[in-house]
Formats: structure tokens, C-alpha cells, sequence
């Protein structure tokens, strides 16, 4: 697994435009020629979506600009990588993308935090994790209801 | 270090949590970033309802996570929820950058929070929006939240980009004095938190005015307070 390009937390951002979801990083460590190049995104279900990228000289690094179709990122975080036009290997970058149907869009810069529990369900629903716990939890409630 | 005081069912969100002090209430801990939390289906389904009646939003010290972090906690709130903001009032222009110099130089760190104060005063005149003046970077306090209320949501795409630009940040010579800030044993001890207490249970605009005018007949809001000694 390649070593992941950080990303400048002050001066990177991702937000709707239009239709489009624009994402704007700022790589300090990174070395690429300015021109065009290329910004994927993937997510947990192996979807990716690549689009145009501009890449800029920046502060001891490189700005990498692009714009995605908003419809295409709907509902998910995304992995983000980068290449320039003339290289082969994309390079992942250290930051991913959050596009939800009830908030804004957000830029997560830094390393994955490690989520270990299941989301709780609320005390009211059964649980679809665990359906034996399920029953059990909808027979307890039916006898207390009693 | 404000987890350690809570007494009540509580949820804490930090994406790299460490626990240093002993806990003493019912607390789901997430170990995600908060964007991350307030994407799930049932955020809140630790509590009872999924309502919120006091958030504490530190967002990274950048205006951009803490107006994330409040257009997504009002979805959450009652008329009587409390959403306080930490570090809104920087003491220089270095402790107000975004990047983390100030911390170095001077001890303490707001970033820009500021701006998100700033926006959330300007385009949410219907909320009550109180700074206070405690060490060392000021916290405030927002009151009578509406979780319909939408256009800090709307308006968030275009904030954005004015909030990320390079330090030195413009910090107002407002701020920068607290001239609007209230002291925290003022704001404790007025007499507002009956009127808060009895907005948790109702819904909608009846419960909100009633904490705009605890406010004012308290002196803590603008209106109130001009003329006196911290207009």
C-alpha cells in the first residue's frame, strides 16, 4: 500500500457548485508538473469516478482543482487520488470526501479514524444487525405492552 | 475536559479520541470525524429522542468544520437546546490563523472560529447569539435553535470558500476588544434558564420567543444592552 500524500487542512475545502461538487487540495509534500491532471474518487463499493484535474504550483507543493458531478458522489465518503497527465500511478491522498443527501459537503483531511462499534439503532426499532436479538427485543416489548 | 462534567446521557465525537480524565455518565464515545456521525441513519439513538439540549462544538478550531458541525447539530435541537461554540474570541491576529502558530507563540489557539460566529450572527438573526468572556479564547452561546431552519445549509457553499484563505486572517477590532462579550457568571446568573428549561418540551416559534425575551428582559441581548457597558 502506497504511502498516502497529506493534505493541507487550512487551506483545502470541497462544497457544492452548481451541480457540480468542486474539490480543492492543497499537497505540500508533493512534487507534480503544473498542468493537467487527473482526481479519482472511490468508495467502499469499488465505485470510481475520475475527472479533469488543473494542478497548480502552491506553498512548498502543488493545488490539485476539479469538479465532479454532484449526482455521481451522492451518498458516500470517497477516497481521493491523484495523478498528472503524463504519469501512470495514481498516488492516494491523505484526505476523503463526504457527499450526504441531509448536509454539507465535507473535505476530511488526515488518516481514517478506526470505527469499531455498529451505529446503534434506536431503542424503538429492531435491530438488523442481530435478528435473534431482534425477536427477542420485540417479544420482551410485547410482553411488557401486556 | 467538558465530557468530565456531564452528568447526563451523553455522546462525544472525535475522530482520535483519548480519554485523561475519570467520566462519570452514560457516554457513547464514536471514534469518527463528526461529518462522518451526523451521516448516519440514528446519530443520537443513544439517547432516548434523538434531541440534543446541550452540544459543544469545537470543530478543529476552523470555521468551515464548525459550521458543518452546527447546520448538523440543529437538525438535532428543541427550542430549548444550548449550542456552545468554543474559541470565538481571539486575543491577536496570530491566535485567530488557521494554522496552528498561535498555539506555539502564545500558548493558545482559537484559529477562526470567529467567522463562522460571524455568519451565523448575520444570516440567523432569529437566534440568540451571546459571547462570553472566559479564558483564554472566549466561548459563546447560541440559543433557541430551529431544526427546520435551513439557510445556514444553503448558504454554506459559498461561506466556504471565503473562510479558506491563507493567514493572516481579518480579524474585527470587535472581537479582537469582546466588546459584545458578556461575563459567565452574568450569563449564569440570569434569570433565562427557567425560560430554557420550560422551551425543551415545546415545538416551534412559541418556545423560541420565549427565549429571545428572557434574553432581553435579562439585558444579555443587543437590543437590551445598548447604552450599557458592553454595547
Amino acid at each position: 500500500m502506497p504511502e498516502k500524500e497529506p493534505v493541507s487542512v487550512v487551506t483545502s475545502l470541497a462544497h457544492r457548485r452548481g451541480g457540480d461538487v468542486r474539490v480543492v487540495l492543497h499537497l505540500p509534500g508533493l512534487d507534480l508538473p503544473p498542468g493537467s491532471g487527473l482526481l479519482r474518487c472511490s468508495n467502499a463499493d469499488g465505485r470510481r469516478v475520475r475527472r479533469p484535474a488543473t494542478i497548480t504550483a502552491a506553498d512548498e507543493g502543488v493545488r490539485v482543482e476539479a469538479l465532479f458531478p454532484a449526482g455521481r458522489l451522492r451518498g458516500a465518503v470517497w477516497r481521493l487520488a491523484v495523478k498528472a497527465a503524463t504519469d501512470d500511478a495514481w498516488l492516494p491522498v491523505e484526505a476523503r470526501v463526504l457527499v450526504g443527501p441531509r448536509q454539507p459537503v465535507a473535505l476530511l483531511p488526515g488518516p481514517r479514524p478506526v470505527t469499531r462499534l455498529a451505529e446503534p439503532v434506536p431503542a424503538d426499532l429492531p435491530s438488523t444487525r442481530d435478528p435473534i436479538l431482534a425477536r427477542l427485543r420485540r417479544r420482551v416489548a410485547a410482553r411488557l405492552r401486556r | 475536559m467538558s465530557l468530565a462534567l456531564s452528568r447526563a446521557r451523553s455522546v462525544g465525537v472525535d475522530p482520535f479520541f483519548r480519554i485523561t480524565r475519570e467520566v462519570r455518565c452514560d457516554v457513547h464515545l464514536v471514534s469518527t470525524t463528526s461529518d462522518e456521525f451526523f451521516a448516519r441513519e440514528h446519530p443520537f439513538a443513544h439517547f432516548d429522542e434523538p434531541v440534543v439540549d446541550l452540544a459543544f462544538i469545537d470543530g478543529m478550531h476552523l470555521s468551515e468544520f464548525v459550521l458543518r458541525d452546527f447546520i448538523n447539530t440543529e437538525r438535532f435541537c428543541s427550542p430549548g437546546s444550548v449550542v456552545v461554540f468554543d474559541d470565538v474570541l481571539p486575543r491577536s491576529v496570530e491566535e485567530a490563523g488557521r494554522g496552528r502558530e498561535g498555539r506555539a507563540r502564545h500558548g493558545a489557539w482559537a484559529g477562526d472560529v470567529f467567522k463562522a460566529l460571524q455568519s451565523v450572527r448575520s444570516l440567523r438573526p432569529d437566534l440568540v447569539v451571546l459571547e462570553v468572556d472566559t479564558f483564554p479564547t472566549g466561548v459563546a452561546v447560541v440559543l433557541a435553535p430551529d431544526s427546520g431552519n435551513r439557510i445556514l445549509e444553503r448558504a454554506y457553499d459559498e461561506l466556504v470558500q471565503d473562510y479558506v484563505v491563507q493567514d493572516p486572517q481579518a480579524l474585527p477590532g470587535d472581537v479582537m476588544r469582546r466588546s459584545r462579550a458578556i461575563r459567565g457568571e452574568d450569563l449564569l446568573g440570569s434569570g433565562i434558564w427557567s425560560a430554557i428549561r420550560a422551551a425543551r418540551g415545546r415545538t416551534g416559534e412559541t418556545g423560541r420567543e420565549s427565549i429571545r425575551a428572557a434574553c432581553a428582559r435579562a439585558g444579555l441581548t443587543a437590543d437590551s444592552r445598548a447604552g450599557g457597558p458592553h454595547a
